[in-house]
């Protein structure tokens, strides 16, 4: 049965020994080239020398070229040289000339950088192919390979299945895969086979993007330049459907339509190759699948450009000395059962010819030109030409040693689970040569308890050293011994060293032993624990010695929890890693105790910011991980946020921008786990105006001037107040106190009707400005329900109505401070004098402030004291009697001192002003008291100096300045 | 239960009262007002009260000139924020009377000019209790208050009387009193008044307003105590006065007294024919913008003939 195409790419290269004395020689075509090896090559003429070679050989050809137009290129018999132009216009070159049965010359061809061909011939004179000259296999080989004292690496990767459900599957490549894996760690690929910590073999799920950058940028880090490196790849390649030239190997995870960033890109396997110190590496790819990604239907030839494209890039790789390919560019790959039971045609004969069908010279060793000879012309016969396998026009050595002819030898057939064993191995043997090791700093045991002492590496996985790298000893066996595995046993209490030496390296581990205890005493006690995911967990003991003492927080031997359910974090120390149960063993001097653990998933909670926030402003929000009883177990990482309106704010890193004034959900998602809060985006201040419409209240930005009613429009309210965690405002409707959520909805009053005197009430009272207390907890307002204007406070519930003072005048204005409970409002001591009394929020410990100064001529009256968050000043609206008007200044109620005017007053005019939260900026509104009222707010800041106006509207009477949200972040203003 | 004690308790505070009431604080001359003080918790009134005559006399006999000064002190305190206790007295009360230069043919000389004076004089002491209010933050609204007072009957503390050439003095420590040359002795008991007042007050930015019923008991001058100054009146009537601010510093109105008794209530008044005829309006001008202060000037004609008499009342009014 035919399948989806198979290409395979192989590259090898071999250098073989250097000759001497350099020659030099003319070209007509005016083509210089001095040969230094081998010596004694001249070119072709009467006179001249050629060399003798064997066929199916190499030879290294270098020395120095030089073209009235310079050179561009070289090549040796074909096959491309490396070369580096010198400052004196010739170019030193370096390359391979592969010796073909009846051979007798080469030529040596230069491009110029204009197209121009320049080139040189060179005799040569095969001499018979050698007969076997050893009596065994092994011989043969060690006299082929007698150069070579290098190591084997090698990296099989194999995918028949993807991940993606849009990437077609492949029958046998994992097959393919794990053959070749196979037949390498056999006896038949030499040596003894490729030890297993030396080879990674990745099939399929294993086949990662990660696994695979693993392979082949870490693990065949290892080899040194004396070694050898065998890749082989069968799987979907595919190009840049954009950009054929971006061609990309597709790991198990890669995703079709995100090829850029799933995909595994070609260059890289470059760049992995180059990094590779070894000088032979063998590069066998089978990626002609492209079909399998492409629209149904369109497996067709033209696709399988990736096998030219393939073959192109990696034959101008500088990392890979032989390519062999399953397929010609326009070939398809052929698999079926019949070959092999189930295998590529390409494979199947690539694993007969190395294991004794290519040996055509009959040595007992199938070199790399023999297996790639007869695995293209098996293939091109077997399929009839529809398949003829490339070889790389690199140069290589034709007879480097790739298998060994064992006749009755057969390929052992490894189980995955061993492999995977073997491929961990690997990575920890790997690490194991260039990692510090890092013992445990000390082990704590008793009398009769074991432990183990593990040795890790300080790699990124922080491997534990396989205890077959080591060999352990104790320097006081009295006290404790150890066995081959590590394992301590204490036997009796004392101090000794535990030394694990190994790799020509060694480390010591102080171990404590104490004596065996009266009583153990687990902790946790429960043998039930629930834990959330990140949660720690910490187990230890206490232990009652001889002597009744004590000895707590001991760790006990812990068995292995399962890791997906909790990580072990050393010295009984344990977090919850995902959603699982696990067990935990303990046991200390034969004592033990089994907790059942459950991880539960953490839940989300939103970190609550400001209920009201400021429009156009910006706020980072962050959520923390909580259990189910809502204990904070630290911030939570990856949160997802969604907003409910993003006209009104949108979430972007992390970050709230806040947009338009109204009411929006802001959503946290962690996995499952979902928190949610309201916030109200708000103008910077709440005015409270008339107009045509009546009373109402404003939203008012003044960064944009937008100004959006807040109450519903039948509502006719002023004198707003907004909460300190903004969730709430307080207003006057009617005269009397009401109150809402910051979004207008749930109005309700919030005053009771208050009683006359005797429980009879003739007169008629009114509640003016509420403001809030400091934490919230309550509404303090003035009403003249107790006859004269009072102030009084009340509990945002409706209840426990206080009356905070007792004068015989009038009060108003009352204003709250944000950062104490304290109170500050204006008395009237007589008709035209006014002083501020500053008070603790329930009334008492008033003092009068007054900033009239004794016996001078001018008296004034203070009126509307606000705080300022962080000083101890207060503004005030200050008043000369007469017509003079108000005028903003400070006062220092520490001292009573009254400072200078922040706004000076206007003739007739009062001033409504409100300071914002931060107490960094003032907003007042200079009202005529008679004639045309104005709608004009100006920004200060807290020294005065002007910052921006504001005009609200033509037929609007401001009435009331309150700041609404507090700017965040930064000032808009400042910007 | 206990609405029905408060309303026995304002009876009998009533009844006790009575004959008692006097003059209550007002902002509007001849109004009293239901308002107390909003912002001080005092009322300090002066009155200077300046009244001419020029007075015809009958087909041959030439007119009888006059002028007229007093000056009253009052005081009024805002106790707790619904009762206000005041009082006023007149200081000083004078007048000088030209008779007619011309007399009768054949007719002896007519006599000549008469002065008289008293000093602190005419104590009236009341009380207020404004049950009703609907204020604002600025005292802005409507009042209501009922007051009672009394005029204790007292001579006057001194009292000088000259007519041509005939000179006494007299007062509260000179004995009994002689029957003077005019209804009205300078050294004369006055007699004892009680008032009993229902009053209303509206106050906005720019209107004053206050409207008052006021039922007064003033005895007969002569009876059997002697000359009073004061004109009997014993009834009731409707008082009401209205300012209309037209600037921050200027307002402008009127206040209506009607057949009760003028704010100048128990000045000595010219005894000649016509003269208490029909003075029950003036018409105000307020200058000042302090709150609930000012200085009123309001003039009438004692005499309802603004050709005969021009009575210029002047007040300075302010809240402590």
């Amino acid at each position: 049965m035919k399948k989806l195409t198979l290409s395979l790419l192989c590259v090898g290269a071999l250098a073989l020994g250097a000759v001497a004395t350099p020659l030099a020689a003319q070209a007509q075509s005016g083509l210089e080239i001095t040969i230094e090896e081998p010596t004694d090559w001249q070119e072709e003429g009467p006179g001249r020398r050629g060399i003798v070679v064997q066929p199916r050989s190499s030879i290294r050809v270098s020395g120095v070229a030089r073209h009235p137009s310079g050179i561009s290129e070289l090549l040796l018999d074909g096959n491309r040289a490396s070369i580096a132009p010198q400052p004196d216009g010739t170019v030193r070159f370096l390359g391979y000339v592969l010796v073909r049965e009846k051979m007798t010359h080469a030529e040596i061809t230069a491009l110029t950088p204009s197209g121009e061909r320049a080139t040189a011939r060179y005799s040569i004179s095969p001499t018979a192919p050698p007969a076997p000259r050893a009596e065994s296999p092994e011989e043969a080989w060690n006299a082929a390979g007698s150069d070579f004292r290098g190591k084997r690496w090698a990296v099989v990767i194999g995918i028949s299945e993807y991940r993606d459900p849009g990437v077609q599957g492949l029958k046998y490549a994992d097959r393919d895969a794990k053959a070749v894996y196979d037949f390498l760690r056999s006896d038949l690929a030499g040596m003894g086979g490729f030890a297993p910590e030396n080879i990674q073999l990745l099939l399929n799920e294993d086949a990662t993007y990660q696994n695979m950058r693993v392979a082949l940028f870490d693990f065949l880090k290892n080899a040194t330049e004396e070694d050898v490196v065998y890749i082989y790849y069968a799987g979907h390649g595919a190009p840049d459907p954009d950009r054929l030239e971006n061609l990309y190997l597709l790991p198990y995870d890669a995703n079709s339509r995100q090829l850029g960033g799933t995909g595994f890109p070609m260059e890289d396997m470059n760049r992995a190759l180059r990094n590779v110190a070894a000088k032979h590496k063998i590069l066998i790819t089978d990626a002609c699948h492209s079909g399998g990604i492409t629209a149904e239907g369109t497996r067709s030839l033209a696709v399988n450009r990736i096998n030219e494209v393939f073959l192109e890039q990696m034959s101008t790789s500088t990392g890979v000395q032989v390519m062999f390919t399953a397929s010609a560019s326009n070939q398809e790959s052929l698999e079926d059962e019949q070959w092999g039971g189930g295998h590529g045609v390409f494979t199947h004969y690539l694993l007969e010819g190395l294991k004794g069908s290519a040996d055509e010279d009959g040595d007992h060793i199938v070199s790399i030109g023999e297996a790639m000879d007869y695995t293209k012309s098996q293939v091109t016969r077997e399929t009839r030409q529809r398949q003829v396998p490339q070889i790389s026009s690199t140069a290589y050595d034709y007879r480097f040693p790739v298998a060994l002819v064992l006749p009755g030898a057969e390929v052992p057939d490894i189980p995955i689970d061993e492999i995977r064993k073997a491929n961990a191995l690997s990575n920890i043997m790997t690490s194991a040569y260039e990692s510090a090791w890092v013992p445990p700093d000390s082990i704590l045991t008793v009398a009769g308890g074991t432990d183990t002492v593990a040795i890790h590496l300080a790699n990124d996985r922080t491997d534990r050293l396989p205890p077959e790298l080591v060999e352990f000893s104790s320097s006081n066996t009295s006290v404790v011994t150890v066995d081959d595995e590590g394992v301590i046993t204490g036997q009796n209490g004392g101090l000794a060293q535990i030394r694990a030496q190994g790799l020509n390296r060694s480390v010591t581990v102080s171990v404590r032993v104490l004596p065996r205890p009266e009583q153990v005493s687990f902790s946790p006690a429960a043998d039930e624990i629930q834990l959330v995911v990140g949660e720690p967990l910490k187990i230890s003991t206490d232990l009652l010695l001889e002597g009744d003492k004590w000895m707590r927080g001991v760790p006990p031997k812990l068995s292995a929890p399962d890791p997906n359910v909790l990580r072990s974090d050393g010295g009984g120390q344990f977090t919850g890693e995902r959603v699982g149960t696990t067990t935990i063993q303990a046991d200390i001097g034969g004592v033990t105790k089994e907790w059942r653990v459950e991880v539960i998933a953490p839940q989300v909670a939103i970190k609550g910011p400001p209920m009201a926030l400021p429009v156009g402003d910006s706020l980072r929000l962050t959520a923390s991980r909580t259990r189910p009883d809502g204990s904070v177990l630290g911030d939570a990482a990856n949160v997802i946020w969604r907003s409910s309106d993003t006209t009104k704010a949108v979430m972007r890193d992390d970050i709230l921008h806040t947009r338009g004034i109204g009411k929006v959900t802001l959503n946290a998602f962690l996995g499952d786990s979902e928190d949610s809060v309201t916030v109200f985006i708000l103008g910077d201040l709440l005015l409270g105006v008339r107009g045509r419409m009546g009373e109402t209240i404003l939203s008012v930005s003044m960064h944009s001037g937008e100004a959006v009613p807040l109450l519903p429009d039948t509502l006719k309210a002023s004198e707003p107040a907004l909460s300190p965690d903004g969730s709430r405002i307080a207003f006057v409707v009617d005269n009397r106190i009401h109150i809402a959520d910051t979004d207008g909805q749930n109005v309700r009053r919030l005053t009771p009707d208050m009683e006359g005197v005797l429980g009879f009430r003739a007169s008629r009272y009114e509640e003016h400005t509420p403001v809030w207390s400091n934490d919230g907890a309550r509404v303090v307002y003035v009403s003249n329900a107790p006859g004269n204007y009072q102030i009084l406070s009340i509990a945002p519930d409706g209840g426990d109505v206080r009356r905070l003072t007792e004068s015989n005048s009038q009060e108003r204005d009352v204003a709250t401070s944000r950062e104490a409970p304290r109170i500050a409002f204006e008395r009237m001591v007589s008709a035209d004098d006014t002083d501020i009394v500053v008070a603790l929020s329930d009334g008492t410990q008033a003092v009068q402030f007054t900033s009239n100064v004794p016996a001078a001529m001018v008296k004034f009256s203070e009126h509307k004291p606000q705080f300022v968050i962080g000083t101890p000043f207060l503004i005030f609206a200050r008043r000369s009697t007469g017509r003079d008007g108000e005028a903003l200044a400070l006062m220092d109620i520490s001292n009573g001192k009254a400072g200078g005017e922040l706004v000076p007053a206007i003739r007739d005019h009062v001033i409504l002003y409100a300071v914002s939260p931060d107490g960094r900026w003032i907003a007042y509104h200079q009202r005529a008291l008679w004639g045309r009222k104005n709608s004009s707010l100006t920004l200060i800041d807290i020294e005065g100096k002007p910052v921006k106006n504001l005009h609200i509207g033509d037929g609007v009477e401001i009435t009331h300045v309150a700041w609404g949200a507090s700017p965040l972040i930064s000032s808009r203003e400042d910007q | 239960m206990h609405r029905a004690v408060v309303i026995v308790a304002v009876v009998a505070a009533g009844t006790l009262t009575v004959p008692a009431e006097a003059q209550f604080s007002s902002d509007i001359p001849g109004v009293p007002r239901a308002s107390v003080p909003f912002r001080g918790n005092h009322q300090n009134r002066t009155e200077w009260t300046f009244a001419g005559y020029k007075i015809p006399g009958a087909a041959d006999v030439g007119d009888t000139t006059a002028l007229g000064v007093r000056v009253t002190f009052g005081r009024s305190y805002r106790i707790r924020n619904v009762f206000e206790l005041g009082f006023d007295i007149s200081i000083i009360d004078g007048l000088l009377e030209r008779p007619p230069e011309d007399t009768l043919p054949g007719a002896p000389p007519g006599p000549g000019s008469y002065i008289r004076g008293s000093g602190f004089y005419g104590l009236r002491i009341g009380g207020k209790w404004r049950p009703f209010s609907a204020l604002d933050l600025d005292g802005y609204g409507w009042e209501g208050a009922i007051g009672a007072g009394v005029q204790p009957s007292l001579r006057p503390l001194i009292g000088a009387e000259s007519y041509d050439d005939s000179t006494r003095f007299g007062g509260q420590f000179s004995g009994e009193a002689e029957p003077g040359l005019r209804g009205s002795d300078p050294f004369g008991r006055i007699h004892m008044a009680t008032f009993l007042s229902g009053m209303a007050s509206y106050r906005s930015q720019r209107i004053l307003a206050d409207v008052a019923l006021v039922a007064e008991a003033v005895r007969e001058s002569d009876e059997a105590d002697g000359p009073s100054p004061l004109v009997k009146f014993d009834g009731v009537s409707p008082r009401g006065g209205v300012m209309y601010r037209l600037t921050p510093s200027l307002a402008l109105g009127a206040s209506y007294w009607g057949n009760g008794a003028p704010p100048w209530r128990d000045q000595i008044s010219v005894g000649v024919p016509g003269a208490a005829k029909g003075e029950h309006y003036g018409f105000i001008m307020t200058l000042g913008s302090r709150p609930e202060s000012g200085t009123d000037f309001m003039v009438s004609t004692p005499t309802g003939d603004w050709g005969q008499s021009v009575r210029l009342y002047i007040r300075g009014r302010s809240t402590r």
